[in-house]
């Protein structure tokens, strides 16, 4: 079990690794030395001083105890859980001037359609987009951040790990939703399901011209087009993909 | 050779919330925001004991730094998107997961607009799928009571769009 230190402890703790380091260094450099003694000590000299020989021996083993003691201490130093800090406090309350408060450049209501934009697309982002899209009935606010043309859910598709059922609607249904993942710019998906088997296809070969981010577990996408995709994150079951990535494509980052 | 880390590691910073309620923290601790690294760099220049100040909340700001000096020294666990389980404890680890675990509403989206304002993207990641989780089973009308928001006034013939929009994404394919 990890020895858990006080979060006060955990500089002294920083400074203490570095010594005993230096220390350990120091008794390696020691037993090299020793290592070069040995030889002088021949048969007939520590016949005639049978202490010299006990004593060198001796130190040896000192040595490497040592050795093995420090090693043992900073493995365990570098190992310490640190508890929990504690809140930091005023030290001291000045008020100040409201013109030294650095401005704020977004300051909504803390409150979920209080955010602003980019940070509303974060949390989004963050869930399925099925689960997603249905915040959009919530009010009208939330509605533009779902909705938003440029950051919304409908350009950034993310496809839960247990969710096939979505795409298994009527025709009428998915041929909108079609209509929208055309112009998707990123996708995460958590398995293979984002294939020509459950988002319908037609013509046979779909280009999504506008698509730049692509990460996802599976790869079948042999009838489909990324040409903008800029970067792509795969699983391992998808490493032969590479074959069908145009040589042209100018994506960035693998 | 070492002193001039060591130096900079030990230095002190002062921030000063918006309430004026003034912090002293450790060097390292303040650089953990962009923001106030950028600031430090600017203060620096004029005087070296000056005490930035920040437009945030006194309870805000102490939460922060308590973020800040843990994760200087602890790398923050990335978030997947999107989120495999709304048990925060299993994606981030314990501390993170305790930290975020905030009995105030309003705290929670204070952080977040905190971590946005001074630029600490683990922070933002961290609050925002706190978020992601409290709103992630419940349904329109359920959030709108939860947060207090008012629901759009739309006619029967929108209403029946959105409805015919999200039918993909709704259960048995009725919204």
């Amino acid at each position: 079990m990890r020895p858990i230190i006080d979060w006060a402890d955990k500089a002294n703790v920083r400074q203490l690794v570095p010594l005993l380091k230096k220390i350990k260094l120091l008794e390696a450099q020691t037993a090299v030395v020793l290592s070069e003694v040995r030889p002088y000590v021949t048969p007939t000299l520590a016949d005639k001083m049978p202490r010299l020989s006990n004593s060198l021996q001796k130190l040896d083993q000192s040595v490497v105890s040592r050795y093995d003691m420090l090693r043992g201490l900073i493995k365990t130093l570098g190992g310490v859980a640190v508890a929990k800090p504690p809140a930091p406090q005023p030290i001291a309350n000045e008020p100040l001037p409201p013109d030294a408060i650095a401005a704020q450049p977004y300051s909504g209501r803390p409150s979920l359609d209080g955010l602003p934009p980019d940070v509303a697309h974060i949390v989004l982002a963050l869930l399925p987009t099925k689960d997603a899209a249905p915040l959009s009935r919530v009010n009208k606010f939330i509605k533009q951040h779902v909705t938003d043309d440029t950051r919304g859910v409908y350009r950034h598709l993310v496809i839960g790990e247990d969710e096939r059922e979505w795409r298994q609607r009527e025709d009428e249904t998915l041929h909108k939703l079609k209509q929208k993942l055309s112009r998707l710019r990123t996708v995460h998906d958590w398995d293979y399901y984002f294939d020509q088997g459950h988002v319908p296809t037609s013509p046979a070969t779909v280009a999504f011209s506008q698509l730049e981010e692509l990460y996802v577990e599976g790869w079948s996408f042999q009838r489909w087009q990324f040409p903008s995709l800029l970067r792509l994150q795969l699983g391992e079951t998808s490493r032969e993909c590479w074959s069908v990535l145009p040589s042209s494509n100018p994506c960035r980052r693998l | 050779m070492e002193t001039a880390p060591m130096e900079t590691e030990q230095r002190l910073v002062k921030l000063s919330s918006s309430q004026g309620d003034v912090f002293e923290v450790e060097f390292g601790t303040a650089c953990y925001a962009d923001v106030v690294k950028q600031m430090i760099d600017f203060t620096s220049e004029s005087s070296d004991a000056e005490t930035i100040p920040l437009n945030l909340k006194t309870t805000v700001l102490e939460k922060v730094l308590q973020y800040c000096d843990y994760h200087r020294d602890n790398e923050p666990k990335e978030i997947p998107k999107p989120l495999p389980t709304t048990n925060l404890g299993e994606i981030v680890g314990d501390w993170d997961a305790a930290f975020i675990n905030v009995d105030d509403e309003n705290m929670l989206y204070e952080l977040i607009l905190a971590a946005n304002y001074l630029d600490i993207k683990p922070l933002l990641d961290l609050a925002c799928a706190k978020a992601a989780c409290a709103i992630k089973h419940m349904t329109p009308d359920a959030i709108r009571e939860h947060f207090n928001l008012q629901p759009e006034q739309m006619t029967p013939e929108e209403e029946q769009e959105m409805l015919e929009e999200l039918k993909w994404c709704t259960d048995g394919g009725a919204a």
